[in-house]
């Protein structure tokens, strides 16, 4: 599945060094609407990170706890 | 939208500082882009910004882009570097990622039009942090734990044996997901009483004997960060046991908390 294609590779660039950076990915593209840039993004598009990102926050298994 | 010299202004994030930062040894910001630097908006205010040329941060090509997570994650950490930088030198904003407008004349003008709404919004966040907290239950660790506490169920052999181990281990895992949700609501309020301001998700279901029963963010007083820190590993260690994985994440500038114009 495409899903499934783009997800293991995600893992694969991000390694297993810091699930944190999945947070950080979902801080800076999902939060902080303050100010509406003149480029509006394709909002389909940005789900579509923001699912993948929230299925990767959950399978994340070698997170740091707290 | 395109400037003459097919570039548009990147805005990272709104800065209020008495001084203004200096130029010197910054960070270098988004691949491709031109220098970070300052533009005075309006005072103490001033946006952090640099040039980006379209043909990489149009919006077109950020479109066809959004598509590798990679390259996304790169503009994530160039981004949060740049902003965590200046948060350094006073009270920061952060814009969402690829926040760009046509020109820095442009980019100050928005900002110009809800002055009082940023200056409320400064004083919201001055002298606080953004802390990140997840609570996650992994069943078959809980369960497991679960028997350890309580004794494997039945040693007896045979289908029917079988088929009550399967029933209780199923309610087993029922129960231990409405505990975790039990668990994760008293979490969310304890940890808001030390902030200022606290928000949670939805929670959501991985399906994967794996769910997030709580992924929330609290904006704390500087001062009250190390007491907050010492709560959240405090009550880590008390779920442990249950199956619950609590992650923390932070400092972060107040990215949940500079949403709404409330």
């Amino acid at each position: 599945m495409k899903k499934k294609q783009s997800v293991a590779k995600a893992r694969q660039i991000l390694g297993e060094a810091d699930a944190s950076l999945l947070d950080l990915v979902d801080h800076v593209l999902n939060k902080g609407v303050f100010i509406e840039g003149e480029v509006l993004l394709g909002l389909a598009d940005v789900d579509l990170v923001y699912l993948r990102l929230s299925a990767l926050l959950c399978a994340a298994d070698r997170m740091a706890r707290a | 939208m395109t400037d003459t010299n097919g570039t548009a202004t990147y805005v990272y994030c709104l800065l209020r500082a008495q001084q203004a930062p200096s130029r010197a040894r910054g960070p270098r910001g988004l691949a491709g882009t031109g220098p970070v630097h300052v533009v005075d908006v309006d005072g103490s205010l001033r946006l952090i910004v640099s040039d980006a040329p379209l043909e990489r941060y149009g919006s077109e090509p950020i479109e066809r882009n959004l598509r590798d997570l990679g390259w996304v994650s790169s503009c994530a950490v160039a981004h949060e570097r740049v902003i965590e930088h200046f948060a350094r030198h006073g009270t920061v904003i952060p814009m969402k990622l690829f926040t760009l407008f046509a020109n820095e004349d442009r980019a100050v003008e928005h900002v110009r039009r809800s002055l009082k709404q940023v200056r409320r919004l400064l004083d919201r966040v001055a002298d606080r942090q953004e802390w990140g907290v997840r609570l996650r239950l992994d069943e078959r660790r809980g369960l497991s734990q679960r028997l350890a506490r309580h004794g494997t169920p039945g040693r007896a052999t045979g289908g029917t044996a079988f088929l009550v181990r399967k029933q209780r281990e199923r309610r087993a895992v029922q129960k231990m997901a409405s505990d975790a949700r039990v668990a994760g609501n008293r979490l969310y309020s304890d940890l808001a009483r030390r902030a200022d301001d606290a928000r949670r998700q939805t929670p959501t279901q991985a399906g994967t004997g794996v769910s997030v029963v709580l992924d929330a963010a609290f904006l704390v007083p500087v001062r009250r960060a190390n007491a907050f820190r010492a709560a959240v590993k405090k009550a880590a260690g008390a779920l442990d046991d249950r199956g619950l994985d609590l992650t923390l994440t932070g400092p972060w500038p107040a990215y949940n908390f500079v949403g709404d114009s409330s």
